[in-house]
C-alpha cells in the first residue's frame, strides 16, 4: 500500500497513529462527511441507550414487571455497540479513504438493526403475555 | 475543488459549519443524555449517581461550546467521537446497573 515517508508521517501528531500513519490525506470534504457520519451513528446509540434508561427508571418509578428492566438492559447494551461500531466504522472508513480503496461496509447498520428487532420482539412478547394474565 | 483545511467560509457547500454543527449537536445531546440519567438516579434514590451525572452533564454543556468554536487541530476527530462514543457507553453501563439492581431488588 502506499504511505507517506517515514519523516512526514513522524510529523502528523494526529491520533490514532493506525489512521493517519497510512496514506496520504484525502480531499478533506470525504474527511469532514465521514466525521459527520459516525457523529450520527454515536448519536443513534445514545437514542437506544436514552430509551433503555428511560424505560428502567419508568419501570422502577411505576413498580413494572422485571422483564421491563430485562428489556431496558438489552436497549442500554444494543445502543453501546452502536457507539463502539461508529469508532471502528469511522477508522476503517478513514483509513480506506487515505488509502484509497473501496469503501468498507457499514458495521454499525448490522448492530442497530439486530439491537432493534430484539427489542422489538421482547417489547411485543412482554405485551401479549401481559394481556393473556 | 479543493478546501484548505483553515478555509472555513470558503466552501459553497459549508462542509465545515455542517461538521461543527454535528460535533455540537453530538456532544450537546450526550449532555442531554446525561442529564436524563442524573434525573433518573435522583428519582431512583441514589443521590450520589445523580450529583456525579449532574455535573458531567454540565461539563458536556460546556464541551459542546469549546468544540463547536475550536478548530479541527486542536479537537482532532478522534478525540470528540472518543468523548461522544464514551458518553455514550457509560450511560449504558450506567443503564443496565440501574436495571440490575432493580431486578435483584425486587427478587424475593
Amino acid at each position: 500500500m502506499t504511505t507517506t515517508s517515514g519523516a512526514s508521517a513522524d510529523r502528523d501528531p494526529r491520533r490514532p497513529r493506525s489512521v493517519y500513519g497510512v496514506g496520504t490525506e484525502p480531499d478533506p470534504r470525504f474527511s469532514l462527511a465521514n466525521e459527520r457520519t459516525a457523529l450520527a451513528w454515536v448519536r443513534t446509540g445514545l437514542a437506544l441507550v436514552a430509551g433503555g434508561v428511560a424505560l428502567t427508571s419508568l419501570a422502577t418509578l411505576a413498580d413494572l414487571s422485571v422483564v421491563l428492566h430485562l428489556i431496558a438492559a438489552v436497549a442500554c447494551v444494543a445502543g453501546a455497540a452502536v457507539a463502539v461500531s461508529a469508532l471502528r466504522g469511522w477508522r476503517r472508513t478513514e483509513r480506506s479513504l487515505r488509502l484509497g480503496e473501496a469503501m468498507p461496509a457499514p458495521t454499525a447498520l448490522p448492530v442497530l438493526v439486530a439491537g432493534v428487532v430484539l427489542i422489538s420482539l421482547l417489547l411485543a412478547a412482554h405485551a401479549v403475555v401481559s394481556a393473556r394474565r | 475543488m479543493t478546501v484548505s483545511a483553515g478555509g472555513q467560509g470558503r466552501d459553497p457547500g459549508l462542509q465545515h459549519e455542517r461538521t461543527a454543527l454535528a460535533r455540537h449537536r453530538t456532544v450537546l445531546a450526550a449532555s442531554g443524555g446525561t442529564l436524563l440519567a442524573a434525573v433518573a438516579a435522583a428519582r431512583s434514590g441514589r443521590p450520589v449517581v445523580a450529583v456525579v451525572s449532574a455535573l458531567f452533564a454540565l461539563v458536556l454543556a460546556a464541551a459542546a461550546l469549546v468544540v463547536h468554536r475550536s478548530p479541527r487541530e486542536r479537537w482532532t476527530p478522534w478525540a470528540v467521537l472518543v468523548l461522544a462514543a464514551g458518553t455514550v457507553v457509560g450511560l449504558a453501563a450506567l443503564g443496565v446497573a440501574g436495571a440490575m439492581v432493580s431486578i435483584l431488588g425486587s427478587a424475593p
